[in-house]
């Protein structure tokens, strides 16, 4: 019924805020309203198709027999999604009120509701080109984001480095829609994962191969992860939106929907894999950057690649509780970072700390939110786990263990080097930031109940079983060893993460990226040269031409005598000629 | 019911129009009169979309079967749209290098005009021969009259390549000839199409050579270059966006009509070649500094992904061939439009010697970002449908040649290269009062725009069009 | 039943009594006599349109011959016409030499026995020495004796190479040809067709003509360059006709050799002229060649294909030379001056260009469907290796004919349009000749099927 009117109401808003001038309109008022529309009516399909399943297809084009078809799909699943993409782009668009006040305010809102528009409809595609349409069209307005103060030099590498990385994802991604449709003549994802039997193993384990380069590169995972610190480079509030709680999570989105494919591909593995070296990299990242965002960004990796590692553990249902309930947290949190960026100005966590920021009203938030990451009960992230790790074997458990504690020292190290002492200054507050901060910290704080419901909207699994006790436990130690370490600069051990740094300066690998676009543009360079060479080549034809002419011209000498010769010669030889011929 | 006739009514008439404004020295610009001619045939070929075309046909000679008869294929109506919409979006273009003579500039665009849509409907192949050499007779004075320096002896290169290829397909022709008797499409598709013989493979190979120097592809581009830097930028929106086609387009009959065994043998050196080329163009495109150069390359690049979706043998790669090559029969005007723009701005299209663009003229960087974005395949985007249902119809032929995507990839870093040299970053340029793009430059830009994001939110109104079994 | 030969022959003899009688009158304007020429040669257009046929011994009319014919005087009526325009006075016998030489074209194209070949072909050769040398000075005589001389060298051939033929065939009659002794009938044809090729400029017997065409004046060189040698080649495809109804391979093959030679060696020279006149007249022998590509074939489409060929490069020459002496007399000589002189007039310039179209092969001039019909017959006999031979050559030529362009529209001397020169009641009664011609040149297809 009519399931592309949840992406109605972000068309219109990107039609409005593209053509009229924000002093007619303000573009922010048609955001936000476009918005609660938006999750509106989400919520209203939800209801209504609740543990029901529709698909409706429409049919773009055809070509001879194959029909290139929209789908749409209304499940518990995708609808829920749809809800909570909704909803938190809402709160993030309300803080963006305050936060993006001075602003390009029709540019910033255009591209905002070009995401949010793409991300809605990301989750309720069923049709695999209609899901690709809208993953790029999320590159491209990340693109645009993370270059909206294109006049940094920073800002506009990073948004190209971006762009590139993920568009290697979307190449992946591309190929592999092309082998499944190729190989099923549909391009319906609910029909394609019922047909698998019909597909051969080896373009099953191709294209399951392609779906995770697509989901790695687009949730910057290992080896593609560079580009979300730099990504910082996009307002705060971009980085809430996009770089913490949906465009990241589509890849870990796109590995849960397709999850009966992957698990016959044999490839799980390889993810295992993948998934813990990239937690390792990303939380001894976040160990030795100063930078709040970046932090942040590292965390947002980690965290993905949770995710990862539950669906490489055949439970992507715990993936998608857990990818839930991160976006809650991890937007909260970058909201936060934005509060201190636009009232103190600095990013730089040893600047906050000399700032003396240790208000309430600020600190209280952050520890509910850092406390959700690290894992602590009783807070959204303590139940996110227990359904994560539900089908971890001992040994991933043990390492999942040491990743709680590494996740739980750095996020407490940044709680504690920014909240030292409690300055005395007056701060002003928006209501604009208090109310989604706000309910995001309700949330987070007894959001953790929802776990037991949630088996009523997806069949989820869960135990709170020894295991989800000792990471509790270790997760606490990890806050503990943060206090020790971190709250009281002067004790030598702080200086910890000045080591780290120097040892993990490679792991960005940033050299490596630039000498290999480096070797492409020397091997560019010399193609070019190669087709100079070629033009000469064809042009000295030409001038061969040239030449041949002045030796010719000699035939012609003026001379009749000559002429003279030329005809009985002429005559002779055609004589010959003939007489040769019989 | 309109008669294929018509449509060339206007150019014609509006040649004479110009000719006669020249001898009584009347004060019509002659833009206008070129305007009302296009706008004049656009409009009958919409009418005749919507009721229908009656052929046309007048023999001139029974002797060698020479006639002038115009009769739709089923391929033809992409071409032609593009062949009649297109021009009159990028006339405008001629302020940025036409200064003097701009009468005989309008002739010769419509004589253009008339020959190459006069080309593409025609069914007899010796008049259509004759029409193509007309267009690229006009072509070789357009390259060379109001392009830079150098532009004589990148139109002769340009003329003689060119030649080189007619002649191929002369040859081909008259071999078609005198193995049918006719001339005639749809005879000699009744006669051939289920045939297989030497004598048709060596005709297919003839016209694919021939298609090779027009497209152009790699190795016989030689004359692209120079052709495409040293020409008036409109001349090299017509060149990139519609005369490219034209061997494609001849290809394309034989590979569906008149040939369809002999092409198939040919399916797959031709994917290897074409995938080659896609990649030594995405490689140089990647080293130039010049944007206009960058653009011209970029095309070729395009070209070659058609040129394999063309060969793939089946239906999907086809249309999804003939609808890149119409789709970036847009892009690149576009394109080529705005470096026409930039140079007159600030002189120069050197990448190196302009940035921050988007500060100061910040229209000119939205329809930059529309051509980059559009050409590297985002959805909403005509490219995007023409470059899948390509790669699709290139992975059923052999899998494989799938890696070609890569292509597409090197093609975003050039692109975003750009994009961050030109317009991003701080602002620098050799002239610091810039304007943004001007009202008749604005329509211009929107109206390619509109179609380029119409045929790719809707693309079945091109591919509808498309019957590959219709002669 | 008057045929035009009657009408020429009436001419020859009336135009120089009538100018007796001026002269005895003492009746100082010449121009009397001009005009009768020309009515004359006028006249004998119209009668050969209506009454083109003659059958009887010495003269056989083909269904080529008519076509060929009427384009002969219309093409001798138009040059002439010129001529009286270019030149400030015209010797009378000047007229009389033109009339008669006329007269020997059209003969030569009807001739069907090798008596009236050799005396036709003495009528038409031997008053286009004075042709010539109508301005008397060194480089014409030059150009003249040269011509004389190899005339006189291939006219013995000529009588030679048939004396042998009629010792092997009984005859002198072509149709008489197809039943023959070999042995003798071969050096005959050999040396008989010496004799005529020099008229056609065909390689390896055409080393007078740049030296001759270029000393000529352009309106004589224009004559020069269509008639006699269109009269020479169209005689030639009889002869081989009638000699060989059967194309016999070895036969081929010689020709085929000479037909290339004649094309190759003068492009390749032509690159390197700088002076326009000379680029011409090696490109006009260039043409000749292939239209002996059509003859050498022997087959009824190749002999059609080069019949029209024929017309079709004579035209063009006409056209192209007849605009170059308009161009001349503004100053223009070498091919960078097209670049550097002023008001050139816009009808030369574009006469100019269009023959020049017409020589490279561009549709839809008339140049494009000859080379087109000799393609056809080519490929129908199997021959792809000459035409691939014939596209390089094309594609070296298109060089040097466009290089013309190039000088020609510059841009600077495009901006000052073409001011209408002051009302020269001449030249533009010379534009609209050439108007003529051109209109030929562009709209000549019709007349394919007429071949």
């Amino acid at each position: 019924m009519m399931l592309y009117l949840i992406l109605l109401p972000m068309l219109i808003s990107m039609t409005l805020t593209a053509f009229l001038k924000d002093k007619l309109v303000r573009s922010r008022l048609i955001a936000v309203s476009m918005t609660s529309l938006s999750l509106l009516i989400s919520s209203v399909f939800f209801y209504v198709y609740f543990s029901k399943d529709l698909i409706e297809n429409f049919s773009w084009f055809n070509i001879e027999t194959y029909t290139f078809q929209i789908s749409f799909i209304a499940n518990n699943l995708h609808l829920l999604m749809a809800v909570v993409v909704s909803f938190i782009s809402l709160l993030i668009l309300i803080f963006s009120v305050f936060y993006m006040r001075r602003e390009k305010q029709e540019k910033y809102y255009f591209e905002m509701s070009l995401f949010i528009f793409a991300m809605l409809g990301l989750v309720v595609s069923n049709s695999f080109i209609l899901f690709y349409i809208f993953w790029e069209l999320m590159s491209i307005s990340s693109y645009l984001l993370i270059g909206f103060w294109y006049e940094k030099e920073a800002a506009s590498k990073a948004a190209k480095k971006a762009l590139i990385l993920t568009k290697v994802g979307d190449v992946s991604l591309l190929t592999a829609i092309i082998i499944l449709f190729a190989n099923t003549g549909t391009l319906s994802i609910s029909a394609t994962l019922s047909g698998l039997s019909s597909i051969p193993q080896v373009y099953l384990t191709v294209s399951a191969a392609l779906f995770i380069i697509a989901a790695l590169s687009k949730s910057a995972q290992f080896p593609f992860y560079v580009w979300l610190p730099d990504a910082m480079e996009a307002p705060t509030t971009v980085s809430a939106l996009l770089h913490s709680a949906t465009m990241v999570a589509s890849g870990a989105f796109l590995l849960i929907m397709i999850a009966p494919l992957m698990y016959v591909s044999g490839t799980m593995v390889y993810l295992v894999l993948i998934s813990l070296i990239t937690i390792f990299i990303s939380s001894l990242l976040a160990l030795e950057s100063v930078d709040t965002k970046r932090i942040l960004a590292y965390s947002t990796i980690d965290s993905l690649a949770f995710m990862f590692l539950a669906v490489a553990t055949l439970n992507p249902d715990g993936a998608l509780f857990y990818l839930i309930m991160h976006a809650v947290f991890k937007s909260l949190l970058f909201l936060l970072a934005g509060e201190l960026i636009i009232l103190f100005g600095t990013r730089n966590i040893f600047k906050l700390r000399g700032l003396e920021i240790g208000k309430p009203i600020f600190y209280v938030p952050a520890f509910i939110g850092l406390a959700s990451l690290a894992g602590i009960p009783p807070f959204l992230g303590f139940f996110a786990h227990a359904t994560l790790s539900y089908n971890f074997s001992i040994s991933i458990e043990l390492i999942f263990m040491v990743a709680t504690f590494l996740t739980s020292l750095f996020s407490f190290r940044l709680f504690f080097t920014v909240y030292h002492k409690n300055g005395t200054e007056k701060i002003r507050e928006d209501k604009f930031a208090i109310i989604p901060i706000a309910t995001l910290s309700i949330l987070s704080t007894v959001g953790g109940a929802s776990l037991f419901f949630f088996n009523s909207i997806i069949p989820i699994a869960y135990s709170f079983d020894l295991f989800l006790v000792l990471d509790s436990i270790i997760a606490l130690l990890g806050l503990f060893a943060a206090y020790y370490f971190y709250s009281n600069r002067d004790f030598p051990y702080a200086k910890l993460d000045k080591k780290l740094k120097s040892i993990f300066r490679g792991v960005t690998y940033d050299d490596v990226l630039a000498s290999t676009g480096t070797a492409i543009t020397k091997f560019s360079g010399l193609v070019d040269r190669f087709e100079g060479a070629l033009g000469e080549a064809f042009d000295s034809v030409g001038s061969l031409s040239f030449s041949l002419s002045y030796i010719s011209r000699e035939l012609q000498s003026g001379d009749l005598s000559n002429y003279i010769v030329i005809f009985i010669a002429g005559a002779i030889l055609v004589m010959i000629l003939m007489l040769v011929g019989v | 019911m309109i008669n294929l006739i018509y449509l060339i009514l206007p150019g014609v008439l509006g040649v004479i129009a110009l000719y006669l404004k020249d001898v009584t020295h009347s004060n019509i610009p002659s833009k206008s009169i070129s305007y009302t001619a296009m706008g004049a045939t656009l409009l009958l070929l919409l009418l005749g979309t919507i009721f229908g075309f009656s052929g046309f046909n007048l023999a001139i000679s029974k002797a060698i079967d020479l006639s002038i008869s115009f009769n739709l294929n089923g391929i033809s109506l992409p071409f032609l749209f593009l062949a009649v919409l297109m021009p009159m979006l990028v006339l405008p273009s001629f302020k940025y290098d036409v200064f003097d003579k701009k009468l005989t500039f309008n002739v010769l665009f419509l004589v253009i005009y008339v020959s190459i849509i006069s080309m593409f409907m025609s069914s007899n192949l010796l008049s259509l021969f004759i029409f193509m050499e007309i267009s690229l007779l006009s072509a070789f004075f357009a390259i060379f009259l109001w392009g830079n320096e150098s532009s004589f002896n990148s139109a002769m290169k340009f003329l003689i390549f060119t030649q080189i290829s007619s002649m191929l397909i002369l040859t081909a022709f008259l071999m078609v000839f005198l193995y049918t008797g006719s001339f005639e499409l749809t005879s000699i598709g009744a006669f051939t199409h289920s045939a297989n013989s030497i004598y048709l493979s060596t005709v297919f190979m003839l016209v694919l050579v021939a298609a090779i120097i027009k497209f152009p592809v790699f190795p016989l581009h030689a004359w692209m270059p120079g052709a495409y830097y040293d020409s008036a930028t409109s001349i090299t929106a017509l060149l990139s966006g519609l005369f490219s086609k034209i061997g494609g387009y001849i290809l394309l009959l034989f590979i569906l009509f008149i040939t369809p065994i002999s092409a198939s043998y040919f399916s797959m050196p031709v994917m290897i070649l074409a995938v080659i080329s896609a990649f030594y163009a995405a490689f140089i495109a990647l080293s130039k500094k010049d944007l206009k150069m960058m653009f011209s390359y970029s095309s070729m690049l395009y070209m070659s992904l058609a040129l394999m979706g063309i060969m793939s043998n089946n239906a999907i790669g086809i249309d999804g061939g003939i609808f890149l090559m119409i789709s970036y029969g847009f892009i690149s005007p576009l394109a080529f439009m705005l470096t026409g723009y930039l140079r007159s701005q600030t002189g120069t299209t050197d990448m190196t010697k302009v940035g921050g663009l988007m500060k100061k003229v910040p229209t000119f960087a939205l329809f930059f970002f529309i051509v980059v974005f559009a050409s590297i395949g985002v959805p909403g985007f005509s490219n995007f449908i023409g470059e899948f249902l390509v790669f699709l119809g290139v992975f059923k032929f052999y899998p494989l040649i799938i890696i070609s995507i890569v292509s597409m990839l090197i093609a975003t870093g050039y692109y975003l290269s750009a994009v961050k040299r030109i317009v991003f970053e701080k602002f620098f340029a050799p002239v610091k009062n810039l304007h943004d793009l001007s009202k008749s430059e604005l329509i211009q830009t929107v109206a390619l725009s509109f179609v380029i994001i119409i045929l790719g939110i809707m693309p079945y109104i091109l591919i509808n069009s498309i019957n590959l079994g219709v002669v | 039943m008057i045929n035009a030969q009657y009408i020429l022959i009436v001419g020859a003899l009336l135009v120089p009594l009538v100018d007796l009688l001026r002269r005895e009158l003492n009746v100082k304007a010449t121009k009397i006599i001009n005009y009768l020429t020309l009515s004359i040669l006028l006249l004998s257009f119209i009668f050969e349109v209506l009454f083109g046929n003659i059958q009887s011994t010495l003269f056989n009319s083909v269904d080529y011959s008519y076509f060929i014919n009427s384009f002969i005087l219309l093409l001798s009526t138009l040059i002439f016409s010129f001529m009286l325009l270019h030149f400030e006075k015209l010797d009378t016998y000047i007229d009389v030499f033109f009339i008669i030489t006329v007269l020997g074209a059209t003969l030569m194209v009807i001739s069907s026995n090798f008596l009236s070949l050799i005396i036709s072909l003495e009528m038409m050769s031997i008053p286009s020495y004075a042709l010539v040398l109508i301005v008397k000075d060194k480089k014409h005589l030059e150009g003249t004796f040269k011509y004389l001389f190899i005339s006189m060298l291939s006219i013995a051939f000529l009588v030679f190479g048939s004396s042998l033929i009629f010792l092997s065939s009984g005859s002198l009659s072509f149709s008489s040809l197809s039943t023959v002794n070999y042995l003798l009938f071969l050096p005959g044809i050999a040396i008989v067709l010496a004799g005529i090729a020099y008229e056609a400029t065909l390689v390896p017997f055409h080393s007078w003509a740049p030296d001759t065409y270029d000393a000529a004046d352009s309106t004589v060189t224009a004559f020069l360059s269509s008639v006699p040698k269109a009269a020479g080649l169209i005689v030639i495809v009889h002869i081989f006709t009638y000699a060989f109804p059967l194309a016999e391979e070895f036969m081929l093959v010689t020709l085929m050799i000479l037909a290339m030679a004649t094309i190759i060696v003068p492009s390749i020279i032509a690159i390197s002229q700088s002076k326009l006149k000379r680029m011409l007249i090696y490109s006009s022998i260039a043409q000749s060649g292939f239209a002996f590509v059509g003859v050498s074939l022997l087959s009824t489409i190749s002999v059609y294909s080069a019949v029209f060929y024929v017309f079709a490069f004579a035209t063009a020459d006409a056209l192209v030379f007849l605009s170059l002496s308009m161009l001349e007399s503004r100053g223009v000589y070498l091919i960078s001056d097209l670049g550097k002189a002023k008001n050139l007039g816009m009808v030369p310039v574009l006469g100019l260009s269009l023959g020049l179209l017409s020589l490279a092969g561009f549709p839809p001039t008339i140049g494009f469907f000859g080379k087109l019909l000799i393609f056809m017959s080519l490929i129908f006999q199997g021959y792809v290796w000459v035409v691939i031979v014939l596209i390089a050559v094309l594609l070296f030529s298109t060089f040097y004919y466009y290089n013309v362009f190039r000088n020609m529209y510059r841009r600077k001397y495009f901006l000052t349009k073409f001011v209408p020169i002051k009302s020269d009641i001449r030249w533009a009664l010379k534009e609209a000749i050439i108007i003529i011609l051109m209109a030929i040149v562009f709209a000549g297809v019709a007349l394919i099927s007429a071949a």
